[in-house]
């Protein structure tokens, strides 16, 4: 009887096994998925999107180390639908797990980018902590430039916008959560890199092997085949600035920050610490004006807004530790080896300088009207009984105090 | 007197099984509904559930024996028959939207297609088992999953933690005390944790200062539970209502995550596998009411029936789970109330009446 009871168990166990495995997980033949690194949103002249989608291509050889991708696009009235569209006409199955990057083309610019970025925030097919960011061109053609960088673009690309410590912190960084959130937050105001192209002054050899493109809409007939380069065609290379910001107020592109006033923003946002200033015609001890580069050691930030019935103050209070990395003079001296005290001259000069990028910044929130700043999101939670009072007039109405202090050794 | 259960096995019960099913989908419920305030609202439903564990603690102080006994000493036969009917009604309610929370949890996070429903039956033989076993079994489950819980929780922890923005739940009440209550109303299905602990009064050997270490355990599993709660807000402010699962999101923008790759599933493996057992726990007690209510002997045809019941309702009813799920938030919270927090907090006066010598009986 026991055996009997032992052996339906055993049975039972494995039918169920069955049941478990029956599906594979859910996985996709390898063959027949797409690996997508990257996606660019534009929009056509009838309204749809367009995405395009950069595929990265694993191939299993030792000898080439180079990625190789493939550049399929679809079209759709929804974001979603373009995917669909491009999955229905490579035959892939579009992986998104791996994408870590979506470019949003300028033809978005006039309408509400949260209708290509939101799909992303509500599926679970991708992560939202993908990087986006906005193309000063079409963002198709972002991904199908060629740069020396990475044979990827998505890659190059990443290595610009996620910046690790101790780089240079003068890039805005935004996620597909963070514009999201900032864009149906009270505020209503977000930000993302701009993204321009820039002439590396190279050229490259293309062999046509593994990259190509094409679109799902191709009256050919091809689909996502179509080889765009020839072998052996010189390719101009490119690269990438993104050292500027677009500011989006309720989704539409309202205004850009410049470098500077892009890097006063990231002073204030976020750790700084690694990036370089540069600091122009100092006088030097032999009074002779020389450029200097400093490197931000330590930087501490606060931003604090008080509201009464009568004033709406900004407080912006940034202080930055720094060395200088290099000069101009030809003085030989061992300053920058050192980590010597920063002269008086050039204390005041880079303060001078920060203030007046902190100034700028403030006067295009103005004009634009974009609260990247999130006055009004303090203004709710710190004086939430001023908030009626100035909810709909505090960019007019609020008074900046900015203080910069540099300081370096002593 | 024999025990089932030891005080150390009660504190670990509630450190091991009452946080997780509350951090899968209510996070995201309390927070369409009171905004940057579901914390208070969270806190409500947890002050509630304290009182609850507090007077059930003092009736095991009180009673020598079970809470069967304790019943049919003060309504009789027939009367609490009636009353162990309604705890068999409420904990298999009890037990449908988190199960399915789990099922779709699985299937949207680990498997790349929709999976045919029939993968998640395997869960059913392993509740069915669970069943049939005596209260120790729960006893031994909570020393060895507590750590899981523990660790899972801490592991998403520290990996979020850094991205939230304490300032957004600021300013606090300002969602109004209607829209707070109304969020804790409606999830009620979630909390009423004090109805587990009506089944171990006379399971263990109660001794001085029990009671404070079972209420400290119940905090600290409150604790986790409220500083699960502002740390999700914090991390999605505006779109926090969106995020369905809340434990597979928080941690995912560390920049050691993006480096590195989801090393936090670890973490939510061991938070779903001790979810395995917090979910079954209704099924459990159910079955236990089933077996006491027709005095059954072979506890399998009961486990049978209940794990049927609620395999079937899975099945069956997949289709109308967002109908499930509004009826639980909506008309049923008040039951949920009622059985889950008023009932259990009127035990100790099961212990008024002169019990009767039931290790003689």
């Amino acid at each position: 009887m026991k055996t009997l009871k032992a052996k339906i168990i055993m049975i039972l166990v494995a039918f169920l096994f069955i049941f478990f495995f029956s599906n594979d997980f859910g996985l996709i033949d390898v063959e027949k998925t797409s690996i997508i690194t990257a996606i660019a949103i534009d929009k056509t002249d009838d309204g749809d999107f367009e995405v395009t989608a950069q595929i990265a291509v694993p191939e299993a050889t030792d000898a080439n180390t180079e990625n190789q991708k493939a550049q399929l696009s679809g079209k759709g009235s929804t974001v979603g639908a373009a995917l669909k569209d491009l999955g229905d006409t490579s035959g892939w199955f579009p992986k998104l797990a791996f994408c870590n990057l979506i470019l949003i083309g300028s033809s978005l610019s006039q309408t509400n980018v949260i209708t290509a970025i939101d799909y992303f925030a509500k599926t679970l097919r991708v992560q939202d902590s993908a990087l986006v960011a906005f193309s000063q061109k079409s963002a198709k053609e972002l991904l199908e430039i060629s740069t020396p960088l990475d044979n990827l673009s998505a890659f190059a690309l990443q290595k610009i916008l996620l910046k690790s410590t101790g780089f240079d912190r003068d890039i805005i960084s935004t996620d597909v959560k963070s514009f999201c959130a900032d864009y149906y937050s009270i505020a209503n105001s977000s930000y993302m890199p701009l993204i321009k192209i820039l002439d590396s002054g190279g050229s490259s050899e293309s062999s046509g092997q593994g990259s190509s493109s094409g679109g799902a809409s191709d009256t050919s007939g091809q689909s996502g085949g179509q080889s765009s380069q020839s072998s052996g065609q010189k390719n101009k290379e490119n690269l990438f600035d993104a050292r500027s910001t677009a500011l989006f107020v309720e989704g539409v592109k309202v205004g850009e920050l410049g470098d500077n006033e892009t890097l006063a923003l990231n002073a204030i946002l976020s750790n700084i610490n690694g990036t370089s200033l540069s600091v122009d015609e100092v006088p030097d001890k032999n009074g002779k004006p020389t450029n200097y580069l400093l490197t931000v050691l330590k930087n501490k930030r606060k931003t604090k807004l008080t509201a009464t019935n009568n004033s709406l103050d900004l407080y912006i209070d940034l202080s930055l530790y720094c060395k200088v990395a290099d000069h101009s003079s030809s003085n030989s001296d061992e300053a920058i080896s050192q980590n010597h005290p920063l002269s008086q001259p050039l204390i005041e000069k880079t303060e001078n300088m920060l203030i007046e990028y902190l100034e700028n910044m403030m006067q295009i929130s103005r004009r634009t009207g974009c609260d990247f700043l999130k006055i009004k999101e303090k203004l709710y939670r710190y004086n939430y009984k001023q908030y009626s009072l100035y909810k709909d007039n505090f960019l007019s109405k609020v008074k900046t105090h900015i203080n910069v202090s540099v300081f370096g050794q002593s | 007197m024999k025990f089932e259960l030891r005080t150390r096995q009660v504190c670990l019960f509630l450190i091991a099984f009452i946080p997780i099913n509350k951090m899968f989908i209510l996070p995201s419920v309390l927070a369409k509904i009171s905004n940057a305030d579901m914390w208070i609202s969270c806190l409500i439903s947890l002050s509630l559930d304290l009182l609850t564990i507090a007077l059930v603690t003092f009736t095991c102080r009180q009673s020598k024996t079970d809470f069967f006994n304790l019943v049919e000493n003060t309504f009789g036969k027939v009367g609490s028959k009636l009353i162990l009917s309604v705890f068999f009604v409420y904990f298999m309610l009890k037990a449908i939207i988190p199960i399915n929370e789990q099922k779709e949890y699985v299937e949207l996070t680990l498997y790349t297609l929709k999976p045919s429903i029939f993968y998640f039956l395997p869960f059913f033989p392993v509740v069915f088992y669970l069943c049939i076993k005596p209260l120790r079994v729960i006893g031994r489950a909570s020393d060895v999953l507590w750590i899981c819980t523990l660790i899972g929780y801490f592991v998403l922890l520290f990996l979020s933690v850094t991205n939230a923005d304490f300032s957004a739940i600021l300013p606090v009440g300002v969602n109004g005390a209607n829209k707070i209550v109304s969020a804790s109303f409606k999830g009620f299905n979630w909390f009423g944790d004090g109805a587990y602990l009506l089944f171990f009064i006379g399971e263990f050997c109660y001794k001085k200062h029990d009671g404070i270490k079972i209420v400290a355990s119940y905090l600290l599993s409150a604790l986790i539970i409220l500083s699960f709660m502002i740390i999700f807000y914090c991390i999605f402010t505006s779109i926090a209502h969106r995020q369905r699962f809340a434990f597979t999101e928080i941690s995912k923008y560390t920049t050691v995550i993006n480096n590195l790759g989801r090393f936090d599933y670890i973490g939510i493996v061991l938070l779903i596998f001790s979810n395995t057992f917090s979910i079954s726990l209704p099924l459990y007690f159910a079955c236990r009411i089933l077996n006491r209510i027709f005095n059954v002997k072979k506890k399998w045809i009961t486990a049978l029936c209940v794990v049927g019941v609620q395999a079937l309702i899975l099945l069956t009813l997949n289709r109308f789970y967002l109908t499930i799920e509004n009826l639980a938030k909506g008309g049923f919270a008040i039951f949920f109330f009622i059985v889950g927090n008023v009932l259990p907090a009127f035990s100790p006066l099961l212990t008024l009446k002169k019990e009767k010598n039931y290790e003689n009986a």
